[in-house]
């Protein structure tokens, strides 16, 4: 219980942003929340899924971060 | 400056597991399931920090003077790049390193607390630009 907690507690403020941004937060929240209240491993399909999102993201912060003042 | 002390505090917990330990491969242990578990969990935050961090980087860059009510600061987001690219190093090791779940224990809880350090440093940052400057 209080590691579900603790794990809310991690995600949960990050969630509007990845709504935000079309990114299903509340989905990631409980996939994480299910692999530590099951006590197991993820499975490949669940680091696949994961590693799929991160990817996009990582290119999105890429594109984004690219961005300069106007002028420089 | 807390950039670099995560950056030494990464160092020094990597450095430490590999010198410390000469047990060389081990069998599939709980501690290797739980430590992927959390190299699973650290990725998953990592991708909300992210997207924390592209909302605020896509507004326009600040300038001067002011000319929209929410922009982006050019100072924070080279900040935002340095610390995602620490907690990239961090998460990507961590996921390496404990997915086989078949190599050294001491040397994955290493990766494992040094990637929660920089993924923590990246969120905390993030969290505090929520929402523009």
């Amino acid at each position: 219980m209080i590691a579900a907690i603790g794990l809310a507690l991690e995600v949960l403020p990050l969630i509007p942003k990845l709504i935000d941004l079309g990114v299903d937060g509340y989905s990631l929240f409980m996939k994480a929340k299910a692999v530590r209240d099951e006590n197991r491993a993820p499975t490949d399909a669940e680091w696949q899924q994961l590693d799929a999102m991160v990817n996009d993201l990582e290119a999105r912060f890429d594109a984004a971060a690219r961005q300069r003042p106007p002028g420089t | 400056m807390f950039l670099k002390a995560i950056a030494l505090a990464f160092v020094v917990v990597v450095s430490a597991a590999n010198s410390g330990c000469s047990t060389g491969q081990s069998t599939p242990t709980v501690d290797a399931a739980s430590l992927q578990r959390k190299a699973f969990e650290l990725k998953s935050i990592y991708a909300g920090a992210l997207s924390g961090a592209i909302v605020y980087l896509e507004q326009p860059r600040c300038t001067e003077p002011r000319t929209v009510v929410l922009c982006s600061s050019q100072a924070v987001a080279d900040d935002m790049v340095r610390y995602r690219d620490m907690a990239k190093i961090g998460v990507d090791l961590a996921e390496s390193s404990t997915r086989s779940m078949t190599g050294n224990v001491p040397a994955m809880q290493a990766a494992v607390d040094g990637a929660a350090a920089a993924v923590n440093g990246f969120k905390q940052l993030v969290l505090v630009y929520q929402g523009g400057k």
